[in-house]
């Protein structure tokens, strides 16, 4: 029986939802599981610590090479470490085209060729900073993936936006798409307040599954082009991956998240930055 | 919902076609090139030579910036055009390509609209086209007797008929027409639009850049109603020439000829559909002149003196089918090629007078509906349609 997770993690750009993706993906693997992981961000390093080494786009394979072209899967995924299945979407240059555009496209391609067919325990997307517009969604809102995990620090922009995500979440929830699973509280400093993460969790309705504390071996596997869990599997940091893995594929139910209005979130804002000046 | 107004691509291709030496270069995907060509080219098969960017999928994700610098290639080879006029699509709008830097490297002047359909109407378009001939006029003084028309395009059906018509009646009364827009105009008189007398907006239309005109040049303007039928005509060129021309021809000798049938087509009911500029002047024509009853007057397209009016098809064509409930019976519509089921169903004739018509042509230039010569092709046309439709009722 398979398990046929599927998961997003989301969150505001540079707050380390790749290195959460490929970590799972590697921690998954560990665990004698499928898992196919799909970069769905126009930069295209999603699964660059997966595989050691960056992969050719579906997008630029078919730029490339034509979009009437005939494929097959093998043009478009990658095995990276334990056996991962990988696939970047890539898009177009920064300020050029559409890139939300460029993820239907991708979906588009891969579902024609059979890819979401196949029997997978693990479907792990990793999408862009925010929920910018309809292809963006598409993760959340075709059914791809059914939970949600938004990944954050407590510092209040990365909050700001797990809410904006949680707004489009509780809408595609209400229409049958996918769950909030939870927070992935990544720190990314001594002062970085888990506390605060856990109010905006529980004010949401959902829990903080998992807290990843900064490690300089995260950089430094990240230099090697390799996860923590390949890299470094004996270290403390590797098995908060492994723990974040194992509750993940406990984490059955997802919500339909309450999230903060603007005054709400303001509020939020102005705790953090007076716990910020005390400190 | 199903309006009945075009895209505004539609209305900046019409702008920019009617100018001799500019080529239109429709910046998105075929169909919008597709659609634009199509509503054209019955009233002129010329109108092919536009090139399109054929936005694909692969363009909306990276970009079409190099499929557009590829068909103002194209345009230049083929159609050797002193400017291009850059139609942007709903498409390149919305992956925002930037055509600014394209413009910049073309080595070919060009004009560009933002023509994407949900950025506005068809007359938004033609406004929006217009004012891109500001930037090339030349202000050189004010030469005598010299007037612009506006609000003209060469796809609605009798266009250059008319034009003639009018450009004939205001010879008559000493006037010279400069420019026409935007029928079979180059580009040297557009640089000397600001040296007329006036500038004419017919029905409303080209109201936009008589405005900019008059800010930039101090070109005055006036709007009219189109001429149709005596009392219009006089009306148009009294206030073209302030008064100084009232030039009148006799019409009646001809409509002499069948006054007995002119007089059964009084209180019959008829419905006009058009755009504001002919909807409202054929209304009063029908109306004021031949004792029409116009039981429905409904307009497809709105224009810059009433830009809130957007029609729907559906409301329309209802609004006829009670109009014949509750009058004696529709017996004509004046009105443009989506009518034609409707008139079918009503069993009503149907003439076709305004944008689109693509299902009929209008070869002969001297056959116009404006005018005084209008007047008289008008009737004979409406008279012959009824003894030919109505054969066996009582004429």
């Amino acid at each position: 029986m398979k398990n046929d997770i599927r998961i997003g993690i989301y969150g505001k750009g540079g707050i380390g939802k790749s290195v959460t993706a490929a970590n799972l993906s590697a921690a998954f693997s560990e665990l004698g599981l499928k898992v196919l992981q799909i970069g769905c961000d126009p930069k295209s390093d999603s699964t660059r610590n997966v595989v050691g080494r960056r992969i050719p786009t579906v997008l630029g394979v078919l730029r490339e090479r034509g979009y009437t072209q005939e494929y097959e899967l093998d043009d478009f995924v990658f095995k990276g470490f334990g056996g991962v299945t990988c696939v970047e979407a890539g898009g177009p240059e920064p300020g050029v085209g559409c890139a939300g555009r460029g993820i239907l496209t991708m979906v588009e391609t891969l579902e024609k060729l059979g890819l979401f067919e196949e029997e997978w325990d693990v479907t792990i997307y990793d999408v862009l900073g925010d929920v910018v517009c309809g292809g963006f969604a598409v993760p959340i809102r075709e059914g791809y993936a059914r939970t949600i995990y938004i990944v954050t620090s407590g510092e209040f922009m990365p909050l700001y936006a797990a809410n904006n995500i949680g707004i489009g979440i509780a809408r595609f929830g209400e229409r049958g798409g996918a769950r909030l699973g939870g927070i992935i509280h990544n720190a990314r400093g001594a002062k970085d307040d888990a506390g605060v993460v856990s109010e905006f969790a529980e004010r949401v309705g959902c829990t903080v599954i998992g807290d990843i504390p900064r490690s300089d071996l995260i950089l430094k596997a990240e230099t090697e082009m390799k996860t923590v869990i390949e890299a470094y599997p004996e270290s403390d940091i590797a098995a908060c991956f492994m723990d974040l893995a194992a509750q993940i594929l406990e984490n059955k139910d997802g919500v339909i998240p309450r999230m903060l209005s603007d005054e709400e979130i303001e509020e939020l804002g102005k705790k953090i930055a007076m716990s910020g000046i005390k400190a | 919902m199903e309006p009945i107004s075009g895209c505004k691509v539609f209305g900046a291709f019409k702008a920019f076609y009617g100018i001799e030496g500019v080529t239109p270069v429709i910046h998105g995907p075929i169909g919008c090139y597709w659609g634009t060509l199509y509503h054209q080219a019955a009233q002129d098969e010329n109108s092919l030579k536009a090139t399109c960017s054929a936005i694909y999928d692969r363009d909306v994700v990276f970009g079409a910036e190099d499929k557009l610098e590829h068909a103002i290639d194209v345009a230049k080879k083929y159609y050797n055009p002193k400017i291009i006029a850059i139609l942007g699509c709903c498409v390149a709008s919305i992956i925002g390509d930037d055509i600014k830097t394209v413009r910049k490297h073309c080595d070919i002047p060009s004009f560009y609209v933002d023509a994407a359909g949900f950025k506005g109407t068809e007359w938004e378009g033609y406004e929006d086209a217009l004012l891109e001939f500001l930037p090339i006029m030349k202000d050189g003084g004010e030469e005598e007797g010299k007037v612009n028309i506006l609000g003209f395009d060469t796809v609605s059906p009798k266009t250059r008929a008319d034009i003639k018509e009018i450009k004939r009646l205001l010879a008559l009364s000493g006037y010279e027409v400069n420019a026409v827009l935007a029928v079979d105009t180059t580009l040297e008189q557009i640089e000397r639009m600001p040296s007329v007398k006036k500038n004419i907006v017919v029905g409303g239309y080209g109201l936009r850049l008589a405005e900019a005109m008059k800010k930039e040049f101090g070109t005055p303007y006036e709007i009219v109603d189109a001429p149709y039928g005596t009392y219009l005509t006089k009306e148009f060129l009294r206030k073209v020439t302030d008064g100084t021309s009232e030039y009148e021809e006799d019409v009646t000798k001809s409509l002499e000829r069948a006054y007995l049938m002119i007089q059964r087509i009084y209180d019959m009911p008829v419905g006009i559909v058009a755009d504001y500029a002919r909807a409202t002047a054929l209304t009063k024509f029908m109306e004021i002149e031949l004792g029409c009853d116009v039981v429905v007057s409904a307009i497809t397209s709105g224009s810059p003196v009433h830009p809130e009016m957007d029609a729907d098809l559906f409301e329309i064509h209802n609004q006829l089918r009670n109009a014949d409930v509750r009058s004696d019976r529709l017996r004509l519509i004046l009105g443009t090629s989506f009518q034609k089921r409707i008139a079918e169903e009503l069993d009503t004739a149907l003439i076709r007078v305004a944008y689109p018509a693509h299902d009929e042509f209008s070869l002969y230039d001297d056959a116009p509906y404006m005018g005084y010569r209008g007047m008289i092709v008008l009737v004979e046309k409406i008279l012959n349609l009824f003894l030919n439709k109505y054969p066996k009722e009582d004429w």
